[in-house]
């Protein structure tokens, strides 16, 4: 796991951002143990009540689960779901825009798909 | 469990006033920063809590007791200062045994592993240590000691970029294997800060800062754009410096936006990181007023 | 006293110890070493029995750990970087150095009878200025050489407390006017010599009645015993208020100690 810390964004949630990361590009896979909180307090120097914030983030989520004494671990069908919410995420946020945009330049819907297909 | 109380702490030197009037709580297991400039305050105050030297008035209580003058309270605590306490013709086992019979229950095995860490020479007498390594001896002696409250004066002063960052992985490694709490006064906050929890930014003998990071954090923005634009939106808003390029500016703010302004689509804002907050609060602009 | 206070004692008492060695062993090189090899250099005589025999060991450590207690400052400063106050520092300076001092004399006195006396078979009552000036008092010699004996003790108890006092005034200055206090004592000392003998050259010197009759009662002066020697309680009493008296003077100096920026 590697962290880019940026300055904008609370710490906390930069954590949960880089393990959902890390789940997705399956780094971690599903049943497979993440790093404790301690040892990724201790490697990049984070308070470990902010690390723990931020796992407990994912646990809400349901992508991780605790297990008692164990450690935490990555949830059953994690990966699937980090990827619906973002294909969800692409389409709200890149598609729409994407398609906006498009009509500003009067690219009409059949344009656009040909520009995609060369795109791709 | 209070943990440390400090009420109404007043100090001055001769003539001149150092602290004003300091109140604070340090609450024990959380790792603290105490963040000043230099002659902010920060020493003093370390010196005082620790019954190195008096204040003028004022108290500071551990669980309810004073701990001028008293044994048992100043056992839990241990300030690692700038200043050398341990004599030059000691060796430093010497002075471990030492901490070991006034303090008990030394970790020497661990003593021992930073020192390999460090490639420290233990056979070495304190008073022929660089600076560098006088402040990695003391750090082993802050980490291997048992006392529950550790205060570290400027801890990395005369260190190198990896024994800071060896020096910081022990810290929280430590720190979660004791519980211990750490206060760690220091004016280079970029590579600590995210291992703080909790701030006290003192400013001229005076806490002008007292919070957890994160709820300082949440306050802290900075608002960029036009100069007219920027202007408007933060007019009445607590803002604690300014940077301008041409016509654009970056406002600091600290504390609550007006959420009933519009802003305006030219403007962005964005958090500010703990340095940035620090170093807008404690310069010489924000003195004026 | 509790378990902290207990290895405050041991930590000082082991570090006088330290330091003791190191007095008593270049007092030994410059005493005995040194003088062996100049006269074997020089080709006299050297005497090592006389040389033994004339060293006054119980004097010679009441004046050094005296100095000793004079130190304060460098142990204040470790002990408060390892969370003790000042009064148990205080404390455990006075119990060290009374167990030290006391101590010490006993060795002295051993010394004086096991040595001296197998190697000369000579009296040690010429050395004692307590048997010159109080043994008349005493009948029984065996009384009289244990009341010596016990005011040895108590006035190298006495004496280093006194050191301690003295040593913590001067650990509340810095070095810098340390330095200037000192040099302003010397002075004030040799200008009042000076004054004072001019006085007596030019005047003559006479001591009011009242100093003298002071003077008399403190030291066991009575008219009526006169010839006798003097008695012997008093010195001990005057001891015991001027040894309570500087301890409780050198806790309330200690309180004040500080960590200086130096």
């Amino acid at each position: 796991m590697r962290f880019n810390f940026n300055s904008s964004e609370p710490i906390y949630l930069q954590v949960a951002q880089q393990i959902r990361e890390a789940i997705f590009t399956k780094t971690y896979l599903e049943g497979e143990q993440i790093p404790s909180t301690t040892e990724i307090s201790r490697d990049f120097h984070i308070n470990p009540a902010t690390v723990l914030k931020g796992m407990n983030l994912l646990v809400a989520d349901g992508l991780i689960e605790k297990k008692r004494g164990i450690g935490m671990f990555v949830a059953e069908g994690a990966q699937r779901r980090i990827v619906e919410k973002r294909r969800e995420f692409f389409y709200q946020d890149e598609v729409v825009k994407l398609i906006s945009e498009a009509k500003k330049l009067q690219i009409s819907q059949k344009e656009l798909v040909e520009l995609i297909k060369r795109g791709f | 469990m209070d943990g440390i109380i400090v009420k109404e702490i007043k100090k001055s030197f001769n003539k001149a006033t150092i602290l004003k009037n300091i109140d604070l709580q340090i609450k024990p297991g959380k790792i603290y920063g105490l963040l000043g400039r230099n002659g902010a305050g920060k020493s003093t105050l370390l010196s005082i809590i620790t019954n190195r030297i008096f204040s003028d008035e004022g108290t500071v209580m551990l669980d309810g007791n004073t701990v001028f003058e008293n044994d048992e309270a100043l056992g839990q605590l241990y300030l690692m200062s700038e200043r050398n306490l341990y004599s030059n013709s000691s060796k430093l086992r010497q002075l471990f045994n030492t901490t070991e019979l006034l303090y008990g229950n030394f970790d020497y095995n661990y003593a021992q592993k930073l020192a390999n860490m460090f490639e420290l020479d233990l056979n070495q007498k304190f008073g022929k240590l660089s600076t560098g390594y006088r402040t990695i001896f003391k750090l082993i002696v802050s980490l291997c000691v048992p006392a529950k409250y550790v205060f570290l004066d400027e801890p990395v002063l005369g260190l190198d970029a990896n024994h800071r960052e060896l020096f910081y992985r022990e810290l929280v490694d430590n720190y979660v294997k004791t519980g211990k709490t750490f206060v760690i006064s220091t004016h280079l906050i970029e590579e600590v800060a995210n291992s703080l929890e909790h701030v006290f930014v003192i400013r001229d003998g005076q806490i002008i800062v007292d919070g957890d990071v994160d709820d300082v954090l949440e306050k802290a923005y900075l608002i960029a754009g036009p100069v007219k634009e920027v202007e408007q939106y933060t007019a009445g808003l607590n803002v604690i410096g300014q940077e301008t390029l041409g016509n654009i500016q970056g406002s600091y703010v600290f504390g609550e936006l007006d959420s009933e302004r519009i802003l305006p689509d030219t403007v962005t804002v964005e958090k500010m990181d703990l340095q940035k907050l620090f170093i807008n609060l404690t310069n010489a602009r924000g003195e004026k007023k | 006293m509790t378990v902290k206070e207990k290895n405050v004692v041991f930590f000082l008492s082991k570090r006088v110890f330290r330091q003791l060695l190191y007095v008593l062993m270049w007092l030994l090189l410059g005493g005995i070493v040194f003088p062996m090899v100049l006269s074997f250099i020089t080709g006299t005589n050297y005497n090592l029995v006389e040389a033994i025999r004339n060293i006054t060991l119980g004097p010679m450590l009441y004046i050094i750990i005296g100095c000793l207690a004079l130190l304060s400052y460098s142990d204040f400063k470790i002990l408060i970087q390892n969370g003790i106050s000042r009064r148990t520092y205080w404390k455990a300076k006075v119990i060290a150095f009374l167990g030290i001092s006391g101590l010490s004399q006993v060795i002295g006195i051993l010394y004086v009878f096991l040595i001296r006396q197998t190697l000369s078979g000579t009296g040690w009552e010429k050395y004692s200025l307590f048997m010159q000036i109080y043994g008349g008092f005493f009948k029984n010699t065996t009384v009289a050489y244990l009341m010596s004996f016990l005011f040895a003790i108590l006035s190298s108890f006495v004496f280093s407390l006194f050191c301690i006092l003295i040593g913590s005034i001067f650990s509340l200055f810095t070095k810098k006017q340390r330095r200037l206090i000192f040099l302003a004592l010397i002075t004030l000392f040799v200008v009042g010599i000076m004054t004072t003998a001019d006085g007596y050259n030019r005047y003559g010197f006479t001591v009011s009645s009242k100093v003298i009759n002071v003077l008399n009662f403190l030291a066991g002066y009575d008219k009526s015993t006169a010839g006798k020697g003097l008695n012997p309680t008093m010195p001990f009493i005057d001891l015991i208020i001027f040894g309570i008296f500087s301890g409780i003077c050198s806790l309330k100096v200690m309180k004040h100690f500080k960590i200086r920026n130096e």
